[in-house]
């Protein structure tokens, strides 16, 4: 199945493009497009956006097709679901 | 004790006299400093139930314990008053070395009250404190003023705040400005120094500060700048918070056209990286701050060129998505404009965008508005507006009063969409779209505020279901607010709260090795609760009422049209539903009165 990644923010700086998408087998969960985001855009590793592998650092989030936002990863995706990397520190 | 001085500068403007008041350890520890101090010290010395821009109401400043340390982030201060806005507590803060001034030249607060019989600055020159002539500052812009004092005095070391000319003209959301660009922006803090004929206040701080464990506080306070230097604050650095404007449209949480929408079409043109590729010109910081937040921004050509102005996403939201308005030099120049005038910008950009909608319904017509077109997206207009709110000339006057005077004026329904609690302006997030925010919003003992609550974390984290309004949120609205009171009195920058392990345990740590008075975690958590409930208890003796903790109509009658979360609702039985979750939560009655034991559960049976 095919999910989408918008990227925003620094997550966006830092990957160098507004969204990528992706490929997963049935019953993938939300870790595994963090361990492809890690493998495929090596910077968000090297700024510990990502760390060991398959965790997202406390400061972000992603949220699923702009509804649900989560920190928790066990959670299994859906064909065509778009999800957003986005800060999870706010203020203004 | 160290830090502390232990000394509050009292100014009398009508005699032109001051005097010194010595403070206890104990009092200190118990109201730490900050928007604890000035709330107290306020409560203490303005007339209950006074008009808010008269000679009785008080101005209460204070600074942090960690003022003038080398703590990063500690140096800000913070302000209070009973606000013209809202009628209740005003409070209000700003980023400075205006504070660290103050407490370099030995106070830990200043009470302001009377009036002055002529335009006047004081002049608080270490120990001496000086009454001056400010004829000719009066009418001046801000950054303006703050020069012109640093040249009279000679002293380019002399920290100035001041007010502008919305403040001298009593617009009851003007700001207070220091160090060009930052402001206690809020609740109307510059009309209060407006009535009492005060343009200035100058400190001249050159003595040194002492703190109890030198070489542990300096360890401590590199290895907090350093953690300043991670994630934790990777946002506010390299894109500032104008990075949310992107996100929050995405989430269709950006509020635009009054609330009418909650995505900008055209959010990429007003989005904080096309600020940052066209605009930037760098990043600054407050005193001892490692992040730098702030950016400059300037524009380089077209009819606003050379407007140069600081701006934040609070900012960029109201004078733009708000007004429907994207284009950046528009919002540049406007922001410019509200700084100089010394403007709130969020409820300047708010009751712009109110009376936009007004236009645009039929309710005001040109002969309203001086000729102006008020449709959305005009930033001439917007441009044209803010100059005649700080002058309160012609259509200017109407919306200086703010959304909701202006709109109990006006009439023919613009109430329900005047988008204020207890007068005060929302911020830029759509409440509908976040359940525990828009509770923090009703029950802000400020008006509709997110920095005195922020629950909108917990939202935007997803350790709850932000589409959802249900008991718990009471709980989890009034540990927000505990944690903002904190950093509030504390006086750390909020931006630095995400890089503290176990923020309670290592911020009481940096106040013990400043001051050398002890104060446990739960010591700091109690004292978060009493600042709370000191600050409603000043709005209960203004005549609060259980009907003010409220949103506007629009909220809570229109489901969100757009965007993400199209369709969402938060009635007013969920609203209803949540506030009173909230004031169990807080151990106040159902009318949300806070109950005498509870009052001397928190040591402040004084105000039974």
């Amino acid at each position: 199945m095919r999910v989408t990644v918008e990227f925003f923010g620094v997550a966006r700086h830092w990957a160098g493009v507004e969204e990528c998408q992706l490929e997963f087998e049935e019953g993938a969960e939300l870790h595994d497009v963090v361990m492809e985001l890690g493998r495929s855009f090596p910077r968000l590793v090297e700024e510990k956006l990502i760390e060991n592998q398959r965790e997202l650092a406390a400061s972000f989030a992603l949220s699923i097709n702009g509804r649900m936002v989560t920190q928790n990863l066990d959670v299994r995706l859906a064909d065509n679901d778009r999800l957003l990397l986005i800060s999870a520190v706010w203020g203004g | 004790m160290d830090a502390y001085t232990g000394r509050v500068l009292h100014v009398d403007l009508g005699r032109r006299k001051s005097q010194v008041e010595v403070l206890e350890p104990a009092f200190l520890q118990k109201y730490l400093g900050g928007v604890g101090l000035a709330t107290r010290l306020l409560i203490d010395n303005g007339e209950p139930g006074c008009d808010p821009l008269g000679e009785e109401n008080a101005v209460a400043i204070a600074v942090g314990a960690l003022a003038g340390t080398m703590v990063p982030c500690g140096g800000k201060h913070a302000m209070a008053a009973k606000s013209p806005l809202t009628g209740f507590i005003g409070d209000s803060l700003s980023g400075s070395y205006w504070s660290n001034a103050l407490r370099r030249a030995g106070y830990d607060a200043m009470v302001i009250k009377g009036k002055a019989a002529n335009p006047t600055y004081v002049f608080v020159d270490n120990e001496y404190t000086l009454f001056r002539d400010a004829e000719a500052l009066w009418g001046q812009e801000s950054f303006a003023t703050e020069e012109a004092i640093r040249a009279e005095i000679g002293d380019s070391r002399v920290r100035v705040s001041c007010i502008g000319v919305a403040g001298e003209k009593l617009v009851p959301y003007a700001c207070v400005s220091n160090d060009r660009g930052r402001q206690a922006g809020r609740t109307g803090m510059g009309a209060v120094w407006g009535s009492k004929n005060l343009k200035a206040i100058a400190v001249r701080g050159t003595q040194p500060v002492s703190v109890a464990e030198l070489e542990e506080l300096n360890k401590l306070s590199l290895d907090l700048g350093e953690r300043a230097q991670g994630l934790a604050t990777a946002k506010y650095r390299v894109t500032g918070t104008v990075g949310n404007v992107l996100t929050l449209n995405r989430l269709g949480l950006l509020p635009t056209r009054n609330f009418q929408n909650s995505v900008l079409e055209s959010a990429e043109q007003v989005s904080g990286e096309y600020l940052q590729s066209h605009f930037k010109e760098k990043a600054v910081a407050c005193s001892g701050c490692p992040i730098a937040c702030e950016q400059v921004v300037r524009v380089r050509e077209g009819s606003y060129e050379g407007a140069r102005v600081s701006v934040d996403y609070e900012t960029l939201y109201a004078l733009g998505p708000c007004c429907g308005i994207d284009s950046l030099p528009g919002i540049i120049k406007a922001a410019e404009l509200c700084d100089r005038y010394g403007l709130d910008t969020i409820s300047t950009g708010v009751t712009i965008a109110w009376a936009m909608e007004c236009y645009e319904k039929g309710i005001l017509t040109e002969s309203d508005t001086d000729g102006l077109e008020l449709n959305f997206g005009n930033h001439e207009a917007s441009v044209a507006l803010i100059e005649r709110i700080a002058l309160r000339e012609g259509i200017g006057d109407l919306l200086a009063q703010g959304t909701k005077r202006a709109s109990e004026k006006v009439g023919q329904g613009s109430e329900k969409f005047a988008m204020q609690s207890k007068g005060l302006e929302l911020p830029g997030y759509e409440p509908r779209g976040l359940k525990t925010y828009a509770l923090g919003l009703a029950v802000g003992t400020r008006g509709a505020c997110h920095n005195r609550s922020l629950a909108y974390e917990p939202d935007m984290k997803g350790q709850v279901d932000r589409l959802k309004a249900e008991k718990g949120r009471g709980q989890i609205a009034a540990e927000s607010e505990d944690l903002a009171a904190t950093l509030d009195s504390m006086m750390f920058c909020k931006f630095i709260r995400g890089c503290f392990e176990d923020y309670h345990e290592e911020a009481t740590e940096f106040y013990r090795l400043a001051t050398g008075l002890d104060l446990s975690a739960e010591g700091l958590k109690e004292a978060g609760e009493r600042i709370c409930n000191l600050k409603k208890h000043f709005n209960v003796r203004e005549g609060w009422e259980k009907k003010d903790d409220w949103l506007p109509a629009r909220i809570l009658e229109e489901p969100l049209p757009d965007g993400s979360g199209q369709g969402t609702t938060l009635v007013a039985e969920e609203l209803r539903l949540m506030i009173d979750d909230y004031y169990e939560a807080r151990g106040w009655t159902e009318d949300g009165l806070i109950p005498a034991e509870q009052l001397a559960k928190l040591g402040l049976e004084d105000l039974s």
